[in-house]
């Protein structure tokens, strides 16, 4: 008896639990995206030059880049990404 | 040092900067002020005015005077090894070779430039402490005036970037809290160096600003010309916030005539120096000349 307790006790801290992290990370995903979206401002401002975009003085740039590794990475991607979908339309004004 | 003031001769190319600090340094150091005379200027003529070869360290040239010759594109260069050698430390391999080649064209981008001159600029203030007054002979008027302007401009992108950077900083502390049930207090190395930036440029931005700290002598010849860049560069100054402390007239010959309603003579001291019968090289002739009685250097030296 004592053990289907704790047992039961167990699943319902479990329960608990994991109703717990859902409705956290629920509750910080807009903030997240948020946060990913100013960052990525960030880095096109500051590490713009590196892509084709108009930066700051060099130096702020460069002071800055030892440090800034996953936003240069993160935005780099993102420059990839967003180039595909230009480069596809316009191979298809060459097909035509 | 907070005490050691700092003078810059700056001027339309070949009116006579390097001639002039030279002067003045040299006026400075016969009445026992302690300077140090450095050229910024890529031209570098002060080892022709002073017919001896100078490098980076400075050299004794006369009683209280030393000259040194800074070597921009080494500053630019150190510069840059620095950040590639941080570069290779923080980052995986791949990213660090990727940007190498980034960095190799760097020097060349605008604003560089003056970059260095800052850094040689910092370098000599920091190191030789025990001089009154430090005597720069600066580049052409372009670079002069973007040198000048450096620390107003990068402060403007420096704030806005740590506003931004501080609004980051805030929503992952609460998405931290929010998540861990807990905060969690984050260095931010990107905060920090953008503070240092910060530091670093209203120090430079500060100095250049008090006269008490700071003079800028701006060098021109009786014509119109010269007058007219003086003006442009005299324009630009009041826009930055800097005031210019003397005119300096350089190579003032007998029936020289001047626009004598310029702006630039009723706003400012006016120091004329006559031009000289004989070529201003070496120690020797540089003192014949300043032993000259209508050699007026006076309203330059306000130290002490």
């Amino acid at each position: 008896m004592k053990e289907h307790c704790k047992t039961v006790l167990r699943k319902i801290r479990n329960g608990y639990r994991f109703v717990d992290e859902m409705h956290r990370v629920k509750a910080t995903e807009r903030l997240e995206w948020e946060t990913r979206e100013l960052e990525n401002i960030f880095a096109l401002l500051t590490l713009g030059a590196f892509v084709g975009m108009q930066a700051p003085p060099m130096h702020i740039s460069l002071e800055l880049l030892p440090d800034m590794e996953k936003e240069l990475v993160y935005m780099t991607n993102r420059v990839s990404i967003a180039n595909d979908p230009l480069a596809e339309l316009f191979s298809m004004f060459d097909a035509l | 040092m907070s005490n050691q003031h700092y003078y810059f001769h700056a001027g339309k190319g070949g009116v006579g900067k390097s001639t002039t600090s030279s002067l003045t340094a040299l006026h400075m150091a016969r009445t026992d002020n302690k300077v140090l005379l450095v050229s910024l200027d890529p031209a570098h003529n002060q080892g022709d005015i002073f017919d001896t070869d100078f490098t980076e360290k400075p050299k004794q040239v006369a009683e209280n005077l030393q000259v040194a010759q800074a070597d921009i594109d080494k500053w630019i260069a150190e510069y840059l090894k620095g950040v590639e050698d941080q570069l290779k430390a923080n980052y995986t391999y791949q990213t660090a070779f990727n940007l190498e080649k980034h960095l190799s064209v760097v020097k060349h981008s605008p604003g560089i430039e003056e970059y260095g001159l800052l850094l040689a600029f910092q370098h000599y203030r920091k190191k030789y402490t025990d001089v009154d007054a430090i005597v720069f002979d600066m580049p052409p008027t372009a670079l002069t005036t973007k040198f000048f302007n450096l620390p107003t401009l990068s402060l403007i992108w420096l704030e806005h970037l740590l506003e931004l950077r501080q609004e980051i900083m805030k929503k992952k502390e609460i998405i931290t809290k929010i998540q861990l049930g807990k905060k969690e207090i984050e260095t931010d190395k990107v905060t920090r160096k953008l503070e240092q930036q910060r530091q670093f440029f209203t120090e430079m931005r500060d100095i250049f600003q008090a006269p008490d700290r700071c003079s800028i002598n701006l060098v021109v010849n009786p014509d119109r010309l010269s007058f007219a860049e003086a003006e442009r560069i005299d324009h630009s100054m009041d826009e930055m916030g800097m005031r210019l402390t003397n005119i300096i007239m350089n190579k003032v010959a007998e029936g020289s005539t001047w626009d004598t309603e310029s702006p630039l003579l009723s706003r400012h001291n006016v120091c004329p120096l006559p031009l000289s019968d004989y070529p201003l090289i070496g120690r020797p002739s540089l003192d014949i000349y300043l032993e000259q009685e209508n050699v007026c250097l006076e309203p330059i030296v306000t130290h002490q």
